[in-house]
């Protein structure tokens, strides 16, 4: 049959040697095309009935699930997709001070609710929780979080009945607002009954300490108060919280250290490819707006000393040679092999914190240096000092011989740090304690009161002063009985939210947190032996690199601390909080 | 073949498509249809609220439920008003509480709840819309026990239709107040103020218009009729 229903027309042949006109080519395959008997007609016909109803139900059906699924949410509905799990979905709230779920576990589950108030953080369930077993079948779970002049309640109903509280002081956190997250849908969604499911995970964050009305979230790796509800086998016993933390996507910009306290960074941005980025911990700047990613307001750099330069004491002339360039940090002393390239993906792993997980070490391996030297910096923390991070230099086997290897503090200045704590020279014998010397009686002959134009020269840094080991009171780390010598500079700013930072000022020189310390801690060493460490310090009247004067007048801009090779005992540097006058 | 995979997928697709069309039915008849005939416009439905919404820990609750369509682009910013409150324009005294919204690129569905509760012997007011919420305090001596002798007005009720807006409009959500004026401290009656409570939704774009109106501009915008 054609398309016009003759079937009368004799079918033209041709053999393949006739040339036929092209039109009469074309008009007989397109009859040709178009031909079909009645039978395949009504077979197309039973095809379109068949699959046009599919057709339109694939369209419509989409558009019903969206329009249920919308629906559902607003109902109070539990749909169990899968009774051999753990059915559970979140239920609309009327006052967010209630959060509630719906659930289903089979009669077979083996599960507990567990709530926990102290030690929240985002990659660990606290180990520090009070449970009660889950009924099996379908229940509602309630969690209620309020707080009254009594203080802070977390109240969680099962059904109708209380089944776990905690009940908190005021004076339990000074908070001012809370995050909040769950892994628990709001549509109904089946888990796994042998893994713990986070029905609500909540932080305080807490009232800024200089500024009134501001809050501030704690870190996200760091612990905090609120609440975490979950769902757990009962079998399964939470993971301890780490101590030490190292990068597990290999962004160096998390930084690689203390979980909750000091770490080091490094930033491959060019004006700070020369720095080992200081992360104090959240408590040692509590105030300072850490949204800069990543957060390293204190550096430190590296210079290596050969066998046949100046000694320590001469060596502002040594300024001109540059800082050694970090290249990588990993979990070994052995030289990596790939000089001349800087990558950002660093090899730390758990085999840089040892078995009882007190101490972490990883090692900075820098490019070689124009002088032939090539250091290596083991890089220390301890579990019981999360405000220290300690520093002994190496050489690689490939170095030229090093003499000595100076670690200089940078970008010290927003800390506004214009005291030094020493011991007075005129003490009686014996006598160890410290007096905070204003940084102005190292430059007798600068008037540090005298107002100060920029000029190439005014803005340049004082030069370097030495501090006598002598006068550094000493002191012993906690878990040592070994006395060190110990350098801490202190501020006599109680407040930075009250001075006048010029205009124009970058805000990366400004500080925002508590006053805090500097403190080196050194090995105490023989002063009339060439392996006495020195100490030195530099203020300047103006941030450097700017023509900006630091409100207040000099601070310290550098601490340059001079090791000779080679070491053996670390230099630990130190951030804390200044202790309050009750906590001395 | 091409007939008998089209018979199979057939069956399966009437099975499933009749399956969620009775579900939808149930949910239609439990929640109400929204029906957004213009997605440029706000369009609303009033939801009832099942039994178990109200949790434990809340000592008694009122509750107001709606599926509120929000147009692409509208951002929407509520604002809320307790204590003496105008009867037909956002104006008022006491309490207030705003929340502004970044508009979003598709249009969006969200359940807006508002809730009265009565939590330690004190009624709050709460709104919640999409998990972002708010909360504003009453007045001590403003008694909720029963609704019966207070005037409340909402844009749809339930089991009415679905209602939509022009999104230059902003929606008084609820008006819940006192039937006579607020009286003063010395026995004189405030000028046109009651004691209630109002909660209204607006576009991001409309903030300063509305702001206006809610300090006594009449001329920036006009109460929605009902």
């Amino acid at each position: 049959m054609s398309d016009d229903g003759d079937t009368s027309e004799p079918k033209q042949t041709v053999s393949s040697n006739d040339p036929l006109p092209k039109a009469a080519v074309s008009s007989r395959s397109q009859s040709k095309r178009i031909q079909f008997g009645l039978l395949e007609l009504l077979l197309l016909m039973t095809v379109v009935a068949v699959w046009l109803p599919v057709y339109l139900a694939n369209r419509e059906i989409p558009v019903l699930e969206a329009e249920i699924e919308s629906m559902r949410f607003a109902t109070t509905q539990l749909v169990v997709a899968d009774d051999q799990q753990l059915n559970v979905r979140s239920l609309p709230s009327i006052w967010h001070s209630i959060d509630s779920w719906k659930y289903s576990a089979p009669a077979e589950a083996d599960l507990e609710l567990r709530l926990a108030t102290e030690s929240i953080n985002p990659t660990t369930l606290p180990s520090n929780y009070r449970a009660t077993a889950l009924p099996t079948g379908e229940h509602s779970i309630h969690l209620k979080t309020t707080n009254d002049s009594e203080g802070y309640h977390s109240i969680v109903f099962l059904d109708d009945e209380v089944i776990l509280q905690y009940h908190h002081p005021k004076s339990w956190t000074d908070s001012s607002g809370s995050s909040s997250s769950s892994d628990a849908s709001d549509q109904s969604s089946a888990y796994p009954l042998d893994q713990p499911l986070k029905l609500k995970l909540q932080r305080h964050s807490i009232s800024h300490p200089l500024k009134q009305y501001n809050s501030l979230q704690i870190p996200e790796d760091y612990d905090s108060k609120g609440n975490c509800l979950w769902i757990s086998p009962t079998s399964v016993v939470p993971d301890r919280a780490p101590v030490f933390h190292f990068p597990l996507n290999d962004n160096a910009n998390e930084g690689i250290g203390h979980r909750q306290g000091i770490k080091v960074v490094v930033s491959n941005q060019t004006e700070l490819r020369d720095v080992i980025g200081i992360s104090p911990s959240f408590g040692a700047t509590l105030g300072d707006n850490r949204f800069t990613h990543p957060y390293f307001p204190l550096g430190v750099s590296i210079r290596p000393i050969l066998d046949e330069q100046p000694q320590p004491q001469a060596l502002d002339k040594s300024e001109a040679a540059p800082f050694a360039v970090p290249q990588s940090l990993n979990d070994t002393l052995e030289p990596i092999r790939r000089d001349g390239v800087r990558f950002k993906n660093e090899q730390v792993t758990e085999a840089s914190i040892n078995d009882d997980d007190t101490r972490m070490r990883v090692f900075a391996h820098y490019q070689p240096c124009a002088s032939g030297a090539k250091p290596i910096i083991e890089i220390l923390f301890d579990a019981s000092h999360p405000n220290r991070v300690g520093f002994l230099p190496h050489a690689s086997p490939d170095s030229l011989p090093m003499k000595a290897c100076q670690f200089v503090t940078r970008f010290d200045s927003q800390f506004l740090w214009r005291e030094i704590e020493m011991v007075d020279n005129a003490s009686p014998e014996g006598s160890n304690q410290p007096h905070r010397r204003p940084l102005a009686s190292l430059y007798p002959k600068i008037d540090f009161a005298k107002p100060i134009a920029p000029t190439p020269d005014s803005v340049a840094p004082f030069p370097w002063r030495k501090i006598a080991k002598s006068r550094l009171p000493l002191a012993t780390m906690h878990d040592s009985a070994a006395e060190m010598n110990r350098l801490t500079l202190t501020t006599d700013v109680p407040d930075v939210t009250s001075l006048v930072y010029p205009w124009g000022l970058h805000r990366k020189w400004r500080y925002e947190g508590i006053p805090n310390l500097q403190t080196w801690w050194l090995p105490k060493t023989d002063p009339n032996s060439d392996q006495e460490i020195s100490v030195e310090v530099r203020g300047g009247s103006f941030f450097p690199t700017t023509q900006h004067l630091v409100p207040g007048g000099p601070v310290v801009q550098n601490v340059r601390i001079t090791v000779p090779m080679p070491a053996t005992d670390p230099v630990w540097l130190e951030i804390s909080a200044e202790p309050k006058p009750d906590d001395e | 073949m091409l007939l008998l995979v089209g018979i199979g997928l057939l069956i399966h697709s009437n099975l499933e498509l009749s399956t969620l069309r009775r579900i939808h039915a149930d949910l239609r008849d439990e929640i109400g249809l929204l029906e957004v005939e213009d997605p440029t416009q706000v369009t609303m439905v009033a939801v009832p609220t099942p039994n178990d919404v109200v949790p434990p820990g809340v000592e008694q609750a009122h509750v107001w439920r709606y599926r509120i369509h929000f147009p692409a682009n509208y951002g929407a910013s509520f604002s809320t008003q307790g204590g003496l409150v105008a009867a037909n324009s956002p104006q008022g005294r006491g309490g207030s509480s705003s929340s502004w919204g970044n508009p979003n690129k598709t249009p969006e569905e969200l359940l807006t709840t508002i809730a009265l509760v009565k939590s330690d012997g004190k009624w709050i007011c709460c709104r919640d819309t999409g998990g972002s919420s708010s909360t504003i305090s009453l007045p001590d001596d403003f008694d909720l026990e029963s609704l019966d002798d207070l005037v409340i007005e909402t844009p749809v009720a339930l089991g009415d239709k679905s209602r939509s807006f022009e999104t230059d409009e902003a929606i008084c959500l609820i008006r819940l107040r006192e039937k006579n004026l607020a009286k003063k401290r010395n026995g004189e009656t405030e000028n046109d103020l009651y004691r209630g409570f109002h909660l209204y939704v607006y576009g991001d774009k409309h903030r300063a218009a509305f702001d206006a109106w809610a300090r006594g501009d009449t001329t920036s915008m006009q109460e929605t009729t009902p």
